[in-house]
């Protein structure tokens, strides 16, 4: 089809606004990496305009992923906690949501209603902050796993992709004997793998990323996960010395310590969400039915 | 929603022990339901509960038990305190301009990227602009400070490039609101995009045609079809964001914040984390969180309320 003038002009209008749109997102992650690889005097020499490394230097690597530095037990306590809190939160809000799903459910109202009165209105950070406490679990190994395990809105996505799984399906599994955890195993969940996924990878996200319920409920250095730590790192121009304990080397300037730290946090999900994109879509698709 | 058949309370004895039969025919279903039920009931309502220290001298020591009650004495200091009306206005202003930004860019993009008609290259953008999406705070808060730094900071090169003065951005209360909203378009806006994309894509081609036929140019065809096309779920999802406007962005502003701008980016959030967990003074910061949830319940009822008056669908 060939394009008047002026639908020319906006078509390439439009191509040169969205790449100039895309560089200034991207841009400033090239802009980290290559500080986290250049020579500290190249930068300087530079004034810090370093987009594109001439000379490379694995300095700050070295220093940050040095034997017994705490970014490895850091690193363990993240994939820890996302490991065993993806789980959970599945198994928690999958349960949940197949119950709820079940319209001849007695009481079924009453109980959607305790699950979703929630979503309104909240202890807020200090009430829940000392439940926590009073729980005991300030400074355990599994409070993260824990507190971040359910979210209702995740449960309602789910239970009404549930609900339109057909009746008779289910209906004829059990003429055939199968009892409720059978049909759920064996039927449901294998149907549902779309919202399973992506409501899974949303919760990897939130548990890989979390950095707040770690900074209030973990205080021990030897139980924070790699973003309190990198958060440390950040906020101090000077590096706390039980962060890294290989002592004897004085370290290298701050600032590419700082960049490397931030790659090695979040190089993971830089990496894999390419792959997981169009399961994170389905997700918001399937969340945005809803409404 | 489709209702429960609760136990028929017809006659006696009989429907009861149908009920209770009824009840009985579902205990798997109910087992099921038991660990997130568990859940809810420590994380969620054992803290509506902990409210009740916004109404003591709460003593972490002493604890529920041994604290004397102190009726409303919090509250009032709450609104005699200069700090917290001023994260109160703050909230308000950053939560209205990330409003506005957080809830435009996304549609422009949307709209944008549908115009594209290379499809390699819109998959490409589109999956660049999501990138933020996947990172904390921690991490983008970090690339900020990198890129606003005032000695070798990209931004300040570029503003001496084009013969302005150099500045630390970050600890100047005139840009700070500024760099809250940017940043945060940056980091959401093309993951927000997402369900206008869709909801583009779920269009009747047919209109287009009909526009294309009638001579209407591009830009046209996106004001009177697209537009209107997606207007229900723009009207949807403007209702979530008025939902939470309480809540400005805790992430954001405590990873950007510094003592320098406190006054123009301190939020209810970052207050009541100050005062409660930094300073321990837990039952002013407790009596902060309940105006924060009172006024978020009461905003989301009332958008829900004329959400359903508009399109007859709310929200719950």
């Amino acid at each position: 089809m060939k394009l008047t003038r002026g639908e020319s002009v906006f078509v390439t209008t439009n191509y040169i606004l969205l790449t100039v749109i895309t560089l200034i997102i991207i841009v400033p992650f090239w802009y980290v990496i290559s500080v986290s690889v250049t020579p500290y005097h190249i930068f300087s020499e530079k004034n810090g305009l370093v987009l594109f490394p001439t000379s490379f230097s694995f300095q700050y690597y070295e220093y940050l992923l040095k034997e017994g530095s705490m970014i490895y037990n850091a690193y363990g306590i993240t994939i820890r906690n996302t490991v065993f809190g993806v789980l959970l939160a599945l198994i928690l809000t999958a349960t949940a949501a197949y119950a709820l799903a079940e319209k001849k459910l007695p009481g079924r109202r009453l109980i959607m209603l305790f699950f979703v009165f929630t979503m309104l209105f909240k202890g807020g950070m200090i009430p829940t902050y000392i439940t926590i406490k009073s729980l005991g679990l300030l400074n355990t190994d599994y409070v993260l796993i824990l507190v971040m395990a359910y979210t209702a809105f995740n449960m309602i996505i789910m239970k009404s992709f549930f609900e339109g799984i057909p009746e008779n399906l289910k209906e004829s599994a059990a003429i055939d004997g199968a009892s409720e955890l059978r049909i759920l195993w064996r039927i449901v969940l294998p149907l549902s793998m779309p919202v399973i996924a992506s409501i899974g990878l949303l919760y990897l996200v939130t548990y890989w990323n979390d950095f707040f319920n770690a900074l209030l409920y973990v205080t021990d250095w030897h139980k924070a996960p790699v973003q309190l730590v990198l958060r440390t790192i950040i906020a101090s121009s000077s590096l706390p010395p039980e962060l890294l304990e290989a002592a004897g080397t004085t370290p290298p300037p701050t600032i590419g310590i700082q960049m490397a730290a931030i790659v090695i946090v979040a190089l993971p999900m830089m990496i894999i969400y390419p792959f997981v994109q169009k399961y994170f879509e389905q997700g918001m698709l399937i969340g945005s039915v809803k409404g | 929603m489709g209702l429960a058949t609760a136990v028929p309370a017809k006659k006696a004895e009989k429907p009861l022990k149908r009920g209770l039969n009824q009840i009985w025919r579902f205990k798997l279903l109910y087992l099921l339901l038991l660990p997130a039920f568990v859940w809810v009931l420590l994380f969620d309502y054992l803290p509506l509960y902990g409210i009740s220290i916004a109404f003591m001298d709460y003593n972490v020591i002493q604890g529920w038990s041994g604290s004397e009650w102190a009726g409303l004495k919090y509250f009032r200091m709450l609104f005699e305190s200069e700090m917290f009306r001023n994260a109160f206005r703050n909230t308000l202003l950053i939560s209205l301009y990330k409003m506005i930004s957080g809830f435009v860019c996304p549609i422009l993009l949307a709209l944008a990227l549908n115009e594209i008609r290379t499809a390699w290259f819109k998959k490409t953008l589109q999956t660049a602009v999501y990138l933020p999406r996947f990172v904390s705070w921690v991490v983008y808060g970090g690339i900020i400070t990198l890129l606003l730094s005032p000695e070798t900071g990209i931004i300040n090169k570029l503003i001496e490039l084009f013969g302005g003065k150099p500045a630390y951005l970050l600890v100047e209360p005139a840009y700070f609101r500024t760099i809250l909203v940017v940043t945060d378009a940056m980091k959401e806006m093309g993951w927000a995009a997402i369900i206008y994309i869709a909801a583009i894509a779920g269009l009747n081609p047919e209109v287009y045609e009909a526009a294309i036929m009638d001579g209407a140019t591009r830009f046209r065809r996106i004001l009177h079809v697209t537009l209107p096309g997606i207007a229900g779920t723009i009207v949807v999802i403007f209702i979530l964001r008025v939902g939470t406007v309480m809540s400005a962005g805790l992430d954001q502003v405590i990873n950007l914040y510094n003592p320098m701008v406190f006054e123009v980016g301190d939020i209810l959030d970052t207050y009541i984390y100050r005062v409660g967990i930094e300073q321990f003074s837990l039952s002013l910061a407790a009596a902060a969180d309940v105006v924060k949830g009172l006024i978020g319940l009461a905003m989301v009822l009332i958008v829900n309320h004329i959400a359903k008056r508009i399109n007859d669908s709310g929200i719950f």
